[in-house]
């Protein structure tokens, strides 16, 4: 009988002590949202639509990010300007049937469209989470592109098909 | 006499006849070769080295597209120096190519993409820039420059396969496209003048191997995996092309070929291959309408159909069925002509039924026997000489047309228009043999006397120069295999009796087959499977019963009287006299105006059946399997809906549900129930040898002074009937409205090429501009199109055979 | 400098030879007359295979054989073209014949109509040889006039005609096929063979094309007799050549000469030399589509076999000198630039593959090359060679090629140090 009291006694301290020690150890709890976690470069949130150096959008319509896209999310309808430049009339991406794989950002060849670190974009309806292609640049243009710029996923062509000058006439 | 060679190929053996290409052998075991400009039905030019083979004993590769078998010939079609050669061609075709990928058309479907991804080296050694052609004769500074209303090229991608060239000047015999400069700036393009608008310029787009030539209508639209392929046979002409729906999301967004040896051997005319905007006009009844209020509202289709069955069962209560018409059309399916057959001779008991709203005068029923294609439409290939008497094959058969091409082109035959106005195929050579109008007859009948070597009595009256007509009769005494072929101008000839009996007496005397083909996309199909009027109870019939008011009530069922009947007041005023008109179309039209309830009818895509061409080849057609239109019906689906309200008649609820009752009921059609792809000949037996006996020829009018000319119409190949001017990529690529005068007559009148003319009768006119040109007749007015704003059946009258037409400056 | 009675040249120079009353005087037309007199065609066929002529205009394929060649129950008629389209860099010895003794070329297409059965003969010349067109037409309207030429020739109840068609300009109608399909009013792209002209060519009827050299040698074949002929020059390369020596040479210009002459003799003693005095660099024996040979091949016989045994050809005989001023890689650039002109465009190793070529060494001579191009243009030239319709495509090569075999070190040169080895100056600014 007085073990069984002994172990009662002790069991409470004991207990404490580990709160105890715990209790004056530095918490790994994040202080959210007072303070924002740190994320890698390569965090994949929400989607961003990129602009050429004079302010053009980057995506030509081409349709692999929907031919990549493991769940089917994006959908999009091309259409063609005065100049003869193909752009995006329509660009939707559902993102709340988005797994954030990152396919879509791979099979870009026009490095139009990436995942950016933005993460509270909560909302109350369903349909407040398809994200149109201005909502879609509208990220860029406030949030990610002073993201972009400290190189985080850095842009490599510059402007509107470098690649395309006219050939030199040969032999003259 | 073609003896079979065996030879190898990569150890197998192959026996083939002799004259074999070795892609073609190789094909045979199931070794396919890639190749870029090989098309077999194009001449070879052995231009892109794609297919190079090895060859055992020979020193170099060798183009297995462009080199017949030789006994015991040992092929690899897969050695190390054929994998080097193929990466070699595909690194020299991708060193100039741009990087358009991502805003091609082509990708996904391009075999410049399959083939480097397959054959090609992985990555590019190429540094230099690379050439791009960007400014042409025309002033057009973009890399996409515009060859015609449809066709868009982009001469940095194209790989210099030729195809296009081969397409258009072998195969359709136009001379639009040509190659320019020499060498690596060597690139295909229209001369200043010339636009690429000829009906087969749609076949460019679909066999060019790279996005190097687009079309219009289908530029930036969507990619070649997200649509889905619904097979369906072209209802807008009756040669019954195959082809695909491609369609995304219940839109359709493009037509494209689907190959049937028999019948098109995978090409498609312009008409049919751009008119799939017409399921999305901006005309199409999607909802049924009730005129209320003298105003048609849209309604639901209970109302509709519990309106119409009141007012049958009315009907058929007081057994009043003979003031029941029923007026189809002869681009209805086969199913949905036998079960409105079905319902008005069993259910309202009315023997009013036609279909043929286009002619003043109905066709005799022995003329049934006669009318199709006398032959295959691949022994088209094989006759030697041509007569076409009322036929312009390039604007109402154009695909069936290519066929004739070839027989000219390649083999030789001769083709002679007898008419009056200049008709052509593309380039080729071909005699235009010109007549007075409507004197068909009275040709046909010389011709026949002079075979036959008696005398031809007095042609003087039908003011024909009989030299042509002369060496025609020479040349058809030993002519090898003769085809006459009869066709629009035929059906509404003004002496069309007459000339029906000349054409069988020439027939006999030539021994030649005699064809008689209807433009309309399934004239065949409706008249034989119910829609053929017994006698007595022809449209024409109708309309004097209807205007004595006899007839109250009216179903039309897809036609359009209005824009299609040879007197535009007349049938509007009949039809005003109509009590109850059920309209039942797919789109808003003249005729659907005036109607009491109008229900929407399904369209090509919408809903499946069968069609009977020219040949009498039934082949099936299937819809779409996504709809957004949940309210279209086909014309059997509504009569079994009315069925099911009026508790009489078969209620039917499919297509193959149909195709059932009617095999059970004619059983010339078994095969009809389990179609193969390529469609099935179906063999109607023939009554006994139709004998009209002898007509007399009618009377050539003469014009008066006050309107001293007289005025024939033609349609052209986009812009055939008024269903085509609903479609909006049709009318942008379709000629305009023009009239043609000869240069004495605008001497006269002091008219110039391009003036806008009134051309009038006694009680209208149209306004048009003129070209002036020797194809027609002096004395006579050709027009070209018919557009509802200017239709050209408001100057014709009922029981007025010739118009007579004055000409003003306006 | 042995004296021989020239087959080719032997009036070339006498005054108004052009015309047919000096051309009779000096022996001309008497083969037509034996041959129309008293040899039936087969033998005057037998006669030119007995001699061994072989053509001249770069193939080098026995004549007399070709002409066996055509099917002996054709329905269609028999054509003979003349090839006059001289374009191969370096050739200029039709151009003498057609312009000095159009009557020699005229007769040497007689004889070959009649021989091959042939009414009506072409004469393709290419569109730059105005002048020789020129004196062609006249020739045969001396010809006509005389009777020679037209129905019913020299009453011997046969009738052949010649037309002179003048080119449009382009290197590529020189290829036999590319030449029909120019002839026949197309543009002039060569066809895949087989099938072969001589069973179906110009308007799909059996054809003969033959060089104008070829045709010009066969009158003396006639008059003097097969054995006469092929005892000139080698056993497997009889008659005479014209060689036309250009280049860094004192005495440029034709010289007809026995086959199998060294090329040291024809460079020094019937050229006079290197211009300058300079040295002797490489020698393109055979026009420019040939590879060239280093000054020590000097030796070499200039003949069929022997040509090709030291690895290159003879070709058209257009024998071009280049001496130690020469950069080879300038030298490269100018032929590239020749053929990426006159590629006709239809397949796609030659059509990319000389623009390539071209498109690389213009890079070099602009400074900008690496080392790695070296290599690149050698496997550009293996996947053009054998791949294309024609052999323009094979033409097009031997020149980069045996250009970086033989002078590897002048295009490193050219890279490393962007300027000329041989201080030729730079091509471009």
């Amino acid at each position: 009988m007085w073990r069984d009291l002994k172990s009662v006694f002790w069991a409470i301290p004991k207990g404490l002590s580990i709160t105890f020690r715990y209790l004056f150890r530095k918490s790994v709890t994040q202080q959210y949202p007072k303070n924002k976690p740190v994320l890698e470069d390569r965090y994949r949130g929400l989607h961003y639509l990129t602009r050429y150096d004079d302010n053009s959008e980057r995506c030509v319509c081409c349709g692999l990010c929907a031919a990549a896209c493991p769940v089917d999310c994006i959908y999009m309808e091309p259409a063609e300007t005065e100049d003869g430049i193909r752009y995006a009339k329509i660009y939707e991406i559902n993102e709340l049937r988005c797994i954030f794989c990152g396919m879509c950002e791979e099979a870009c060849p026009e490095e139009a469209i990436f995942l950016g670190h933005e993460f509270e974009f909560a909302a109350y309806e369903r349909d407040d989470f398809i994200y149109t292609k201005e909502m879609l640049l509208a990220n860029y243009d406030n949030i990610e592109k002073e993201r972009v710029a400290k190189n985080i996923k850095p842009l490599i062509r510059k402007e509107r098909q470098e690649f395309k000058t006219p050939a030199a006439p040969l032999g003259h | 006499m073609a003896e079979n060679i065996t030879i190898t190929v990569d150890g197998r053996t192959v026996d083939v006849p002799s004259g074999t290409l070795i892609i073609e052998a190789a094909r045979k075991l199931g070794i396919e070769i890639p190749t870029f400009c090989y098309d077999d039905r194009l001449r070879p030019v052995g231009a892109c080295r794609m297919c190079l083979v090895e060859v055992e004993k020979m020193p170099k590769l060798i183009a297995s597209c462009a080199t017949p078998v030789a006994p015991n010939m040992i092929v690899h079609t897969d050695s190390e120096k054929v994998v080097k050669a193929r990466k070699g061609v595909l690194e020299f075709l991708l060193i100039n190519h741009p990087l358009d990928c991502p805003t091609c058309d082509k990708g996904g479907e391009c075999p410049l993409q399959d083939n480097t991804y397959t054959y090609g080296p992985a990555e590019s050694r190429y540094g230099e820039n690379k050439i791009r052609f960007i400014e042409d004769s025309k002033n057009q500074k973009f890399d996409d420059i515009r060859l015609g209303p449809e066709i868009f090229l982009n001469r940095n991608r194209c790989i210099m396969c030729f195809k296009c060239v081969r397409i258009v000047r072998d195969l359709a015999g136009e001379a639009d496209l040509g190659v320019f400069q020499r060498g690596s700036f060597a690139n295909i393009n229209v001369l200043e003048e010339i636009e690429l608008d000829d009906e087969f310029s749609g076949n460019t787009v679909e066999y060019c191997p790279v996005g190097a030539l687009t079309s219009k209508s289908f530029r930036y639209k969507i990619r070649e995996w997200l649509l889905k392929k619904s097979p369906s046979v072209c209802n807008l002409c009756s040669d019954g092309c195959n082809m695909n729906i491609e369609w995304s999301r219940g839109e359709v967004f493009r037509h494209m070929a689907r190959r049937n040896s028999g019948v098109d051997d995978g090409w498609l005319c312009d008409r049919g291959r751009y008119g799939f905007d017409l399921s999305r006009a901006q005309d199409r009844l999607v909802r049924p309408h009730i005129r209320r209020d003298n105003k048609l509202q849209a309604c639901s289709w209970d109302e509709a159909s519990a309106l119409l069955s009141k007012h049958l069962q009315n009907i058929i209560d007081t057994n009043k069925g003979s003031e029941v018409a029923a007026v189809g059309s002869p681009i209805l399916s086969n199913e949905e002509a036998f079960a409105i057959r079905r319902f008005f001779s069993d259910v309202v008991k009315s023997e009013n039924v036609d279909f043929q709203t286009e002619y003043p005068k109905p066709i005799e029923p022995e003329l049934l026997d006669l009318i199709g294609l006398d032959g295959s439409i691949k022994d088209l290939e094989s006759d030697s000489t041509f007569v076409f008497i009322g036929c312009d094959p390039a604007v109402e058969h154009p695909v069936v047309s290519l066929r004739i091409r070839k027989a000219v082109s390649t083999y030789k035959a001769k083709a002679v228009f007898i008419s009056s106005h200049d008709k052509k195929l593309g380039y080729f050579p071909i005699t235009n043999i010109r007549i007075p109008f409507s004197a068909e007859a009275a040709a046909v009948n010389y011709l026949v006397s002079r075979i036959s070597g008696k005398t031809t009595g007095d042609m003087a009256d039908f003011k024909i120069d009989p030299d042509g007509l002369n060496r025609l009769a020479d040349n058809l005494k030993n002519a090898g295999r003769i085809h006459i072929i009869a066709g629009r101008e035929f059906f509404n000839h003004p002496d069309r009796a007459a000339l029906l009996v000349g054409l069988i007496k020439l027939k006999k005397s030539t021994g030649a087959k005699l064809s008689i083909l209807p433009p309309q996309g399934n004239f065949i199909g409706v008249s034989r499977f119910g829609l053929f009027p017994s006698l007595g109870h022809s449209f024409e019939n109708m309309l004097e019963r209807i205007e004595s008011g006899e007839i109250k009530t009216m179903f039309v069922f897809g036609a359009n009287p209005i824009d299609e009947y040879p007197d535009r007041k007349y049938i509007h005023d009949v039809l005003k006299n109509l009590e109850f008109l059920v309209v039942v179309s797919p789109f808003a039209n003249a005729t659907a105006s005036l109607a009491s309830v109008v229900l929407p009818q399904a369209m090509l895509p919408d809903y499946g059946g069968t069609f009977l061409n020219i040949e009498h080849r039934a082949q099936k057609f299937t819809p779409m399997t996504e709809n957004p239109h949940s309210d279209v019906k086909p014309a059997w689906a509504i009569l079994g809906e009315l069925s099911s309200l009026l508790d009489m008649g078969n209620i039917w609820y499919s297509d193959s549900q149909v195709r059932k009752v009617m095999i059970d009921t004619i059983k010339e059609i078994e095969g009809l129930d389990n179609l193969p792809d390529n469609g099935v000949v179906i063999r109607f037996p023939a009554k006994d040898g139709y004998d009209p006996g002898d007509v007399s020829l009618a009377e050539p009018e003469t014009p008066g002074i006050d309107y001293p000319y007289i005025m024939n119409w033609t349609p052209s190949a986009h812009h055939h009937g008024w269903i085509t001017e609903k479609s909006d990529n049709l009318m942008r690529i379709s000629g305009k409205q023009i009239a043609w005068m000869h240069p004495d007559d605008a001497a006269r009148e002091e008219i110039s090429d391009g003036q806008v003319l009134r051309i009038g009768t006694a009680e209208t006119a149209l306004n048009l501009p003129v070209i002036i040109t020797t194809g027609v007749n002096k004395g006579e007015i050709l027009i070209v199109n018919s557009f509802s704003a200017n239709p050209v059946n408001r100057l014709l009258k009922k029981g007025r055979p010739t118009t007579f037409v004055s000409v003003r400056k306006s | 400098m042995a004296d021989f009675e020239k087959i080719l040249f032997k009036n070339i120079d006498f005054p108004d030879q052009d015309k047919i009353d000096i051309y009779i005087k000096n022996g001309g037309y008497n083969a037509l007359r034996k041959a129309l007199d008293s040899m039936s065609p087969e033998s005057v066929t037998e006669e030119v295979i007995k001699s061994g002529l072989r053509g001249r205009g770069g193939a080098g394929f026995p004549t007399g054989r070709k002409w066996t060649f055509l099917p002996k129950d054709s329905k269609r008629p028999v054509y003979l073209t003349v090839n006059a389209d001289e374009s191969e860099p370096g050739t200029f010895k039709d151009r003498e014949l057609i312009e000095k003794d159009p009557h020699l070329v005229i007769e040497g297409t007689l004889l070959a109509a009649y021989a091959i059965k042939c009414g009506q003969a072409y004469i393709y010349i290419r569109g730059e040889f105005a002048f020789g067109a020129r004196q062609l037409n006249k020739a045969i309207e001396e010809a006509r006039a005389k009777g020679f030429l037209g129905k019913n020739i020299l009453g011997k109840g046969v009738d052949i005609e010649i037309i002179v068609h003048r080119g449009g300009g382009a290197y590529i109608c020189g290829e036999e096929t590319a030449l029909l399909t120019s002839l026949e009013g197309n543009q002039g792209y060569p066809r895949v063979k087989p099938p072969f002209p001589a069973i179906s060519g110009l308007y799909s009827a059996p054809t003969i094309i033959n060089n104008v050299e070829t045709l010009s040698n066969i009158p003396y074949i006639i008059n003097k007799g097969a054995e006469k002929f092929s005892a000139f020059g080698t056993a497997k390369s009889p008659g005479t050549k014209i060689f036309c020596l250009s280049g860094h040479i004192n005495k440029p210009g034709n010289y007809e000469l026995p086959m199998g002459i060294p090329l040291r003799e024809l460079l020094y003693e019937y050229g006079g030399g290197i211009k300058d005095g300079r040295n002797l660099k490489a020698v393109i024996p055979g026009g420019s589509s040939v590879p060239l040979l280093t000054a020590d091949k000097v030796d070499v016989r200039m003949d069929f076999e022997s040509l090709a045994e030291a690895g290159t050809m003879l070709g058209s005989a257009g024998v071009i000198v280049i001496d130690e001023t020469v950069c080879m890689v300038r030298a490269a650039y100018n032929l590239a630039r020749f053929y990426q002109h006159e590629s006709c465009g239809q397949c796609t190793p030659c059509r990319q593959g000389t623009y390539w070529i071209l498109a690389i060494l213009e890079r070099i001579e602009r400074g900008r090359g690496s080392l790695k191009d070296l290599d690149k243009l050698l496997e550009i030239c293996e996947n053009i060679e054998g791949n294309t319709i024609c052999p323009l495509g094979d033409a097009a090569t031997p020149s980069v090629k045996s250009t970086i075999h033989h002078f590897r070190d002048e295009y490193e040169y050219h890279i490393t140090e962007q300027k000329c080895k041989v201080s030729m100056g730079p091509r471009f600014e």
